[in-house]
């Protein structure tokens, strides 16, 4: 059975609405001031214990500062919860493994070495055995999966669902020892930058705290060369596709699928 | 503080050394690499000609080259993915680097850095790419441990924050990015295709833009903030105003960007950023005295002001 996650925006508001066994995304995977507080986290770990709901906190890249304050926050997911952890962080990955043994930690989107720029699937210059390269990561070399296992607990791995994407249905290689897949449908980001131009262009780490005025709308970037629209929203640019694309029920290989009413 | 300036060929290597260059750094892509996967994909992020040096044969005459003048050549394979088929090729690859006389390799490929950890290779130093995206000192400490000797910092940290993480990195050697090719993502999460034989990059380009939110159009200020890295052209890129406490803080080395770009344009970066090191060392400079020197050199070295768009570290901009 494939579980299905539904981004709740960064404060995972609405966790009560959910449908039975469906369980809740928060956070954020590309901006720090998207992340809840440290209680609201609690409040939601709360909500979604009595709604039996699993959650998925989302994360993104920090600075040392920024790891620091975020600290609260981790220790607001208790042990021993049903809660998942997507990391989107190498440091994070080593800070909260040491300091917290028995949270359920996954590699996020961001550190994945998969490709998602819309132009892959246009591009007249890649081979085929060049486009699928980028649908390759972390999460298929076995070796890797066997070391962040091994060393810091790590129990699945984000991906989205792309055309080059693998594992693709009836690939028995992967099915073999397949990694747990959470896939994220239909937004991919494309990419992320440090300069948000909702606050002027400067780094978000300028601001000790944001309004989050990249709530209000995004700006969709259209070129002709790129193959599909960009979807720029706060720091990150963004590619959409059906969900789970025509005739499929769920993306191959998912043990977990992360899906979005808006951009994240 | 060391000087690593990116070299394509062994006829580079006498003038980039002379200008001041105390480190090296190539590209080259072994041909069971682009026989698999075309010329777009390259396990070394770039996939134009002039980028990459020509051959083996030319990669032992640049080390030669290079180590007649006591510097060592580092060679970049920092594509990520490295697909698990292609990592015993490109570790036995970095042994015959290693047998050459190459120093170190440039890793962004987790199983990669593991294997080639494992390998044991003599000689070879493991240099972590600025792809790892290393913002913060436990990422340092997850890439020591995955067997990297140095760490390449991700490009936007400022000069405290990156002063801070050099105590704590112990024997693991910090490297920064400070010269040419800022690029606005953060490279180690940026999946656009660069593919595009005149160079124009997804980045880069100009859109049309709609908006999709509260009100009718996109608020002014975004816009600016958006179109301030259209067309801007990373050649200019610079952070020469913080050379000097980037040397003071104990960083390792720092590197100019630009594989694949003219000889004089390689030696006129390198004698840019020696200039100021040595300004540091010298005068011992107080941060507005670094801005000030810096962006005069700037202008010196380019023709122009500098600009916010191809600034490494604001900081230091009025």
């Amino acid at each position: 059975m494939i579980l299905e996650y539904r981004y709740l925006g960064p404060d995972g508001e609405g966790i009560a609405g959910l449908p039975d066994g469906v369980g809740a995304a928060l956070g954020s995977e590309y901006c720090v001031h998207l992340l809840p507080s440290a209680a609201r986290m609690a409040e939601a770990v709360r909500e979604a214990t009595a709604k039996r709901a699993p959650l998925l906190l989302l994360t993104p890249y920090f600075r040392d500062a920024e790891l620091k304050a975020s600290l609260p926050l981790f220790r607001a997911i208790p042990a021993g919860a049903a809660a998942d952890t997507a990391v989107n962080d190498w440091g994070a990955l080593q800070a909260l493994h040491g300091l917290f043994p028995r949270m359920r930690l996954s590699i996020g989107r961001l550190l994945s070495g998969r490709k998602r720029c819309p132009r892959i699937g246009a591009s007249a210059r890649l081979t085929e055995e060049g486009r699928m390269w980028h649908g390759e990561g972390i999460f298929s070399s076995p070796a890797a999966r066997g070391y962040l296992a091994g060393a810091y607990g790590v129990e699945g791995y984000h991906v989205d669902d792309l055309p080059w994407g693998r594992p693709e249905a009836g690939d028995g290689d992967r099915e073999a020892d397949a990694p747990f897949l959470f896939v994220h449908v239909p937004h991919a980001i494309v990419t992320v930058a440090d300069a948000c131009p909702w606050i002027g262009g400067v780094s978000s780490a300028s601001v000790a705290s944001c309004p989050r005025p990249c709530r209000n709308g995004h700006v969709v970037l259209r070129e002709p060369s790129m193959g599909g629209d960009l979807l720029l929203k706060g720091k990150a640019r963004f590619t959409s596709r059906e969900p789970a694309g025509a005739g499929r029920s769920s993306p191959s290989g998912a043990g977990a699928v992360v899906t979005y009413r808006d951009l994240p | 503080m060391l000087i690593v300036s990116p070299v394509d060929r062994a006829s580079e290597a006498p003038e980039l050394v002379a200008a001041g260059a105390e480190e090296l750094y190539a590209g080259y892509v072994p041909p069971f690499w682009s026989e698999t996967f075309g010329p777009v994909v390259s396990c070394n992020r770039r996939s134009f000609d002039e980028a990459n040096v020509a051959s083996f044969d030319e990669l032992v005459s640049l080390v030669r080259a290079a180590a007649v003048r006591d510097v060592p050549v580092h060679v970049a394979l920092n594509a990520s993915p490295i697909p698990g088929g292609m990592i015993p090729r490109i570790v036995a690859t970095a042994a015959e680097f290693a047998r050459i006389g190459v120093r170190g390799v440039i890793v962004s490929d987790l199983p990669l850095l593991l294997a080639l950890r494992d390998a044991r290779i003599r000689r070879l130093a493991l240099h972590a790419s600025t792809l790892f995206s290393a913002f913060n000192g436990m990422t340092v400490a997850f890439l020591r441990r995955a067997g990297a000797a140095r760490g390449i910092l991700a490009r936007e940290l400022s000069t405290a924050e990156i002063a801070a993480m050099v105590p704590p990195a112990g024997e693991t050697r910090l490297e920064t990015i400070g010269f040419r090719g800022r690029c606005p993502n953060i490279e180690g999460f940026c999946t656009h295709l660069h593919d595009d034989p005149r160079r124009a990059w997804p980045c880069e380009l100009r859109y049309e833009k709609e908006w999709i939110g509260q009100g009718e159009a996109i608020p002014p200020e975004i816009l600016a903030a958006i179109e301030r890295n259209e067309g801007a052209d990373r050649f200019f890129s610079c952070g020469l105003c913080a050379v000097p406490l980037l040397e003071r803080a104990g960083v390792h080395a720092l590197k100019i960007v630009g594989r694949g770009s003219e000889t004089a344009r390689k030696v006129a970066a390198v004698r840019a950023v020696a200039s100021m090191r040595a300004y540091g060392r010298g005068a011992i400079p107080c941060p507005d005295d670094c801005a000030a020197r810096g962006m005069a050199l700037y202008r010196e070295t380019f023709g122009r002001p500098c600009r916010p768009e191809n600034c490494y570290f604001p900081e230091f901009r009025p």
